[in-house]
């Protein structure tokens, strides 16, 4: 109720404001019961989900390294993981001559895919799929939140 | 004062107390309905948005972060839920306005007589749009301050005192064209 009190008004403002104050009206009685009727059906309280989106990204870290672990490191019975990856070599004695051509760099470049079973391959895709969708889901709810 | 009464009923609301709720209700209902009504010319559409506006304020209580007035941050989203509501249903609102289609110059002095100002505000304002309705209602009805009708409309300050300089010529003539220049309070 700042503005009118803190300066004086002109004639038109206070024949105006006199004209807006006067034709004020009580709103419908009913509207405050209607306002109370509906907080008051609103249930007690809201559920919230038993595992926090922290707790989720925790669980989805652990369980993503352990299976990267198995997959990559793990050596079982016969001695070799299911991945067994060979890191690309690279042949850095060509760099010793700056004649060469660059592209010759790249000759000793070589990358051995692994044999991949089919378990490990689903295994994978299931958890890509299961990871993606989380994160799809997870941010769709902090937008919402946002509103 | 005011304001601090204000902090103490949200604190007893969030914590809860749907009676709180109630008190600030009572304290802001014909404020927030005048508002509404000013807009909108409709009796029964600013009854609707008026408690729809309440229940949004009871929803969002916990992210009103007091940086403003409570009735500032309230008149806000009556404002906007006017704006969407006449974005809706616009060419269905003519109730109001409706009642003071009879009144005419020669007999504007029996509805001032009878102390009819709601149908002499409501013929004026036909001449304004929706946005210098909520403008001028802040300023005049709800004595808000021009800082205050920015934040509420989200208008620039030189906007709101452009369309407020408008209005007032806009009322003025209307209701000086009915032989309106005072009231006899």
């Amino acid at each position: 109720m700042g503005i009118m009190k803190e300066q004086q008004l002109n004639p038109d403002d206070q024949f105006l404001k006199s004209v807006f104050q006067q034709s004020a009206i009580l709103p419908d009685p009913s509207l405050k019961e209607q306002i109370m009727m509906s907080i008051e059906t609103k249930p007690a309280f809201e559920y919230e989900p038993v595992i926090s989106p922290k707790l989720w990204w925790v669980i989805t870290t652990v369980f993503m390294s352990t299976i990267g672990f198995l997959l990559f490191f793990y050596r079982g019975n016969s001695g070799q993981p299911y991945f067994d990856l060979k890191l690309p070599t690279i042949d850095f004695s060509r760099l010793e001559s700056w004649t060469n051509d660059l592209t010759k760099v790249f000759e000793g470049f070589s990358i051995r895919l692994p044999e991949v079973s089919f378990v490990a391959v689903a295994a994978l895709s299931a958890i890509l799929l299961v990871g993606v969708s989380f994160v799809i889901s997870y941010r769709n709810q902090v937008v919402h939140s946002d509103h | 004062m005011q304001q601090h009464d204000d902090t103490y009923l949200i604190e007893q609301i969030l914590a809860g107390k749907n009676r709180a709720f109630g008190d600030l209700v009572d304290r802001y209902q014909v404020r927030v309905y005048n508002f509404v009504l000013n807009i909108l010319r409709h009796e029964e559409e600013a009854h609707e948005v008026t408690q729809d506006t309440f229940l949004k304020v009871h929803r969002s209580l916990s992210t009103f972060r007091q940086e403003s007035k409570l009735s500032t941050w309230m008149l806000r989203i009556a404002y906007f839920a006017c704006m969407t509501r006449l974005r809706k249903v616009k060419p269905e609102l003519v109730d109001i306005d409706n009642h003071s289609v009879g009144l005419e110059v020669n007999n504007v002095l029996d509805y001032t007589e009878r102390g009819d100002m709601r149908a002499v505000l409501g013929r004026a304002m036909t001449k304004l749009s929706d946005e210098e309705k909520g403008v001028v209602t802040l300023y005049y009805y709800n004595e808000q301050s021009i800082k205050e009708i920015v934040k509420i409309t989200g208008l620039t300050d030189s906007n709101v005192k452009v369309i407020l300089h408008r209005s007032r010529k806009k009322l003025n003539k209307v209701l000086s064209n009915m032989g309106i220049t005072e009231w006899a309070s």
